[in-house]
């Protein structure tokens, strides 16, 4: 179990780790989309927003190869693979494998990882944080 | 201190609460087509996104109104957050009295991420070890 653990958060870290300097130096360029996903993708790359998304997928896999900081790289991550996911079933519904991989990936790593974030979901959460 | 953020609390909750249901069950003014922020805003709308957007805001206001379930409605609505004052910033088509709201937003979530640390440990821990 420990070397599919290891094989997923090194998976899950390079894919991002890969995305997120593509989104910042586009050594390769996919095929476009067409209609209101290129309109889209055309106002979110001229106005930065996807170099935001492409810094934080690249920190958020970098945390996930390092092996220190999971927990926060799955945090950092979790949100993009929402809005991923958002764009191929709103958007653009082609080339959506890489999509479910990553969704795949992150929800095992989340559950192999749930000690850390089981604090969340704690029924009195006043109980767990010291007084001010 | 307990009154400050309970205060925090109901502001936060209220507030995501009534922008998401505004967002579901009134018709929109959107900007027209030919700028970046009315494409975005009419594309957003179109497909739904916006509509996914506003139940997510309504689901967090309401987990952190309701007790026990505040640290994961932050979870929800800090990427939001993040959209929202990415929104205002790069595609800078707001008057600056539009950044109140988000300023405020803001605000109460960094306080209340300070009020539940104790449930957002977990995920800066440095040492994270797989649970199985």
């Amino acid at each position: 179990m420990g070397y599919v653990i290891l094989g997923a958060r090194v998976l899950l870290g390079l894919i991002f780790v890969v995305f997120g300097l593509n989104g910042l130096l586009h050594f390769y360029n996919p095929p476009p989309p067409t209609g209101d996903a290129l309109t889209w993708f055309g106002i979110m790359a001229a106005h930065h927003w996807m170099n935001f998304v492409a810094v934080e997928q690249l920190v958020g896999g970098l945390l996930l190869l390092v092996g220190r900081f999971v927990p926060l790289g799955l945090t950092l991550l979790a949100p993009v693979i929402v809005n991923i996911l958002l764009y191929h079933a709103l958007l653009w519904p082609h080339g959506y494998g890489a999509a479910v991989l990553v969704l795949i990936l992150e929800l095992f790593l989340l559950a192999v990882y749930w000690r850390s974030f089981a604090p969340l979901l704690h029924p009195n959460p006043e109980a767990i944080t010291p007084k001010l | 201190m307990k009154v400050l953020v309970l205060i925090c609390r109901i502001l936060l909750g209220l507030g995501f609460v009534f922008f998401g249901c505004a967002g579901l069950f009134m018709h929109p003014q959107l900007p027209p087509r030919g700028t970046a922020m009315g494409d975005l805003a009419n594309i957003f709308h179109e497909v739904g996104w916006s509509g996914v957007v506003a139940a997510l805001q309504a689901i967090g206001g309401l987990l952190v109104l309701f007790g026990g379930t505040l640290p994961f409605g932050l979870c929800i609505l800090c990427p939001i957050t993040v959209n929202i004052w990415l929104f205002h910033l790069l595609l800078h088509a707001t008057a600056p009295q539009m950044l109140i709201a988000p300023v405020l937003v803001t605000i109460l979530e960094i306080v209340l991420l300070y009020a539940y640390r104790g449930s957002f440990a977990g995920i800066w821990t440095t040492k994270a070890r797989p649970t199985v």
